[in-house]
């Protein structure tokens, strides 16, 4: 037994719990998404990404600077859309992680899609 | 030439190899297209060659409008603009008129053509503003143009196809950057005789690495075109303007004024010019634009190419009623920005004609280097899989689509020429390009030997190019002498284009056919080793 389990008091245990549940959790899912790293590149790379990158473009304007003319936010978004989608897409093929790489793509769209959503 | 692990590379590599074997021949068809539509407005100049003297704006711009709206009746316009058509008629197309059907309430746009000589109309031509725009005299350019944009696919469907064209580009050169093991090296390594695997991949290294930095800036700018208005238009006005796309086109282009706005004398439209061109560098201007005409809120926006050095264009904005000069064209958006300076910056770098014909030649060899690097990319990868039926299928078909694409390029210009004289050109234009696609293609499929097939192709194609200029004089296109006199050097230009790409083609035929077997059979050239 380690040390830091002979310290872990009552108080402690419930998060101790959690964190383990969450802890197996993760590795579980991480181990599914290693078990078939090939399919779920590909759903990372191609569809995810796009996702990803459409839902970047669709709330760049809500935090972009206007610009002196009031426009900057409504121009870059498009313009910045094949880089996005190509920082995105080479990222997903060259990470190797799958698990932090999914939860990050799909902490793009979750995060992109509230404010999206929150500023409509 | 990065340091990347054995496992990252394989994948890279497989995306590499897979974004181009999946998506290649299309991306072949767009980036041959784009290399020859760099030169669309000297293609026009070449094709039409009327050598007619067009009117001098400066001298000419208040007769023009005067005529036109005498033509069409109305004192007062919301938007006008002037150019000119390849046969030399001043073209001037009026916006927002009155329907001249009572019961309809959408405005009309009108298009009047003005005799250069005489100043008088020779054509009035009334309809929605899509329809009146001058197509009769400039078939065979907009036709390869419509090709490399949109593969002939109907809207939105061909700008989605040609988008996802530019991000495969974008994806073969970033990840064929990373994978380069020898970026220096590779910049002048000589192709290895024999036509075998390696002397594939030095060629595709040699284009390819020269053509890296262009491939990227091709495939960004050409993915913004393709998915600017199919795309990011309806997703930021979707999202910012409610689905409004009127809104979001009013917020970035900018919208006129709205309500009443009295009357007003124009200022001297000729004096205006001059005064423009002299402040562009006395370059004369190729048209202008008009918002509001007889109205005291008008403005002139005074087209000029970009200065000598510049990579912008250098168009002036006027007060109509006053003359005064209100600043430079801003492309987005009522003032300067750095949202429109990088969408103005797309143009120059898509289309290469900031430094005139010099630029645009570079652009072409550049580009015709990228279609070649996909050709033989293509190739390596077939090359590599010949034991397999498939693979060894796909190479006829690369062969097939690599000469297949310029013969019908070239045949189109036959059809266009051809029914110039006997028929229409705007239906025999992209029939002959079916009909020679065809007839590639069954030639390509009947005939066994591949380097049969490849001497029928590079024949046909040299025989096409030499004699196209003789066909284009044939139907009546005008001579050297008399296109140099009538400031037209394009028309020869590309006529002695032809004619030597044409002899060059022969010539490697000739070489290929006649003296390497020749030579081959004296025994003075070994086979190198595998």
């Amino acid at each position: 037994m380690s040390n830091s389990d002979e310290n872990t008091t009552d108080l402690d245990q419930p998060s101790a719990t959690l964190r383990g549940r969450l802890t197996r959790r993760l590795t579980g899912l991480s181990d599914w998404l290693n078990r078939r790293p090939t399919t779920v590149r590909w759903v990372l790379a191609g569809p995810v990404v796009l996702i990803v990158s459409l839902i970047s473009m669709a709330a760049i304007p809500f935090w972009f600077p206007k610009g002196a003319a009031g426009v900057d936010h409504l121009v870059f978004p498009v313009i910045l859309f094949p880089l996005i989608w190509s920082a995105f897409f080479f990222y997903a093929v060259m990470s190797d992680r799958l698990l932090t790489t999914s939860a990050v793509l799909v902490g793009a769209i979750g995060g992109q899609l509230a404010l999206i959503l929150v500023m409509i | 030439m990065l340091s990347l692990k054995q496992n990252v590379t394989k994948r890279l590599v497989a995306v590499h190899g897979w974004s181009g074997v999946v998506l290649g021949l299309l991306l072949y068809v767009v980036l041959l297209t784009g290399a020859v539509a760099v030169f669309d407005y000297e293609i026009a100049t070449w094709s039409t060659d009327r050598v007619d003297a067009r009117m001098a704006l400066a001298d000419n711009a208040t007769d023009i409008i005067e005529t036109a709206l005498t033509e069409v009746g109305v004192s007062e316009v919301e938007r006008l603009n002037v150019s000119f058509a390849h046969t030399g008629e001043a073209v001037v197309y009026l916006h927002g008129l009155p329907n001249p059907d009572p019961d309809e309430s959408r405005s009309v746009s009108m298009r009047v053509k003005i005799d250069p000589k005489t100043g008088e109309p020779t054509e009035t031509l009334v309809g929605a503003e899509a329809d009146i725009f001058e197509h009769q005299a400039r078939i065979l350019e907009r036709f390869l143009v419509d090709l490399h944009v949109r593969l002939h696919v109907p809207e939105p469907w061909g700008l989605f196809l040609t988008g996802i064209l530019g991000l495969v580009m974008m994806v073969a050169s970033i990840s064929g950057f990373v994978i380069h093991r020898h970026l220096f090296k590779d910049l002048f390594v000589p192709e290895r005789p024999g036509k075998r695997l390696v002397s594939f991949r030095d060629r595709h290294a040699l284009a390819g690495t020269w053509g890296l930095p262009f491939a990227v800036v091709l495939a960004f700018t050409g993915t913004f075109y393709s998915f600017a208005l199919s795309l990011g238009l309806p997703v930021v006005s979707l999202v910012a303007f409610g689905g409004d796309r009127e809104a979001a086109i009013e917020a970035v282009i900018g919208g006129g004024a709205h309500g009443e706005i009295a009357p007003a004398a124009m200022t001297d439209l000729n004096a205006l010019i001059a005064r423009s061109e002299a402040a562009a560098g006395n370059k004369p201007s190729p048209g202008f634009q008009i918002h509001h005409w007889g109205l005291e809120d008008g403005e002139i926006t005074v087209f000029h190419s970009a200065r000598t050095g510049g990579l912008l264009a250098d168009s002036r904005k006027y007060a109509l009623a006053t003359g005064e000069y209100l600043g430079p064209s801003i492309i987005l958006g009522q003032q300067p920005s750095a949202g429109a300076a990088a969408v103005e910056l797309m143009a120059p770098l898509h289309f290469g004609h900031f430094g005139g014909f010099v630029s645009k030649l570079v652009w072409v060899g550049l580009g015709g280097a990228l279609s070649f690097v996909t050709i033989t990319g293509l190739q390596l990868w077939a090359r590599k899989r010949q034991d397999e039926a498939l693979w060894r299928f796909f190479d006829r078909v690369i062969g097939i689509v690599g000469y297949g694409l310029p013969i019908a390029m070239v045949g189109a210009a036959y059809g266009f020429f051809l029914a110039l004289a006997l028929g229409d050109p705007e239906v025999w234009t992209p029939w002959a390009f079916i009909i020679v696609s065809g007839v590639c293609i069954a030639v390509g499929l009947a005939v066994r030997r591949l380097d049969l097939l490849s001497a029928i192709y590079r024949g046909s194609l040299g025989l096409g190019c030499f004699c196209l200029p003789l066909v284009r004089l044939e139907v009546g296109g005008s001579g050297w002498v008399e296109a140099l006199a009538a400031g037209r050097p394009m028309i020869p230009t590309l006529d002695v284009f032809f004619f030597l790409t044409g002899l060059g083609y022969l010539v490697w035929l000739a070489r290929e056919t006649v003296l390497a077997p020749a030579v081959r059979a004296e025994g003075q050239v070994a086979e190198p080793a595998e």
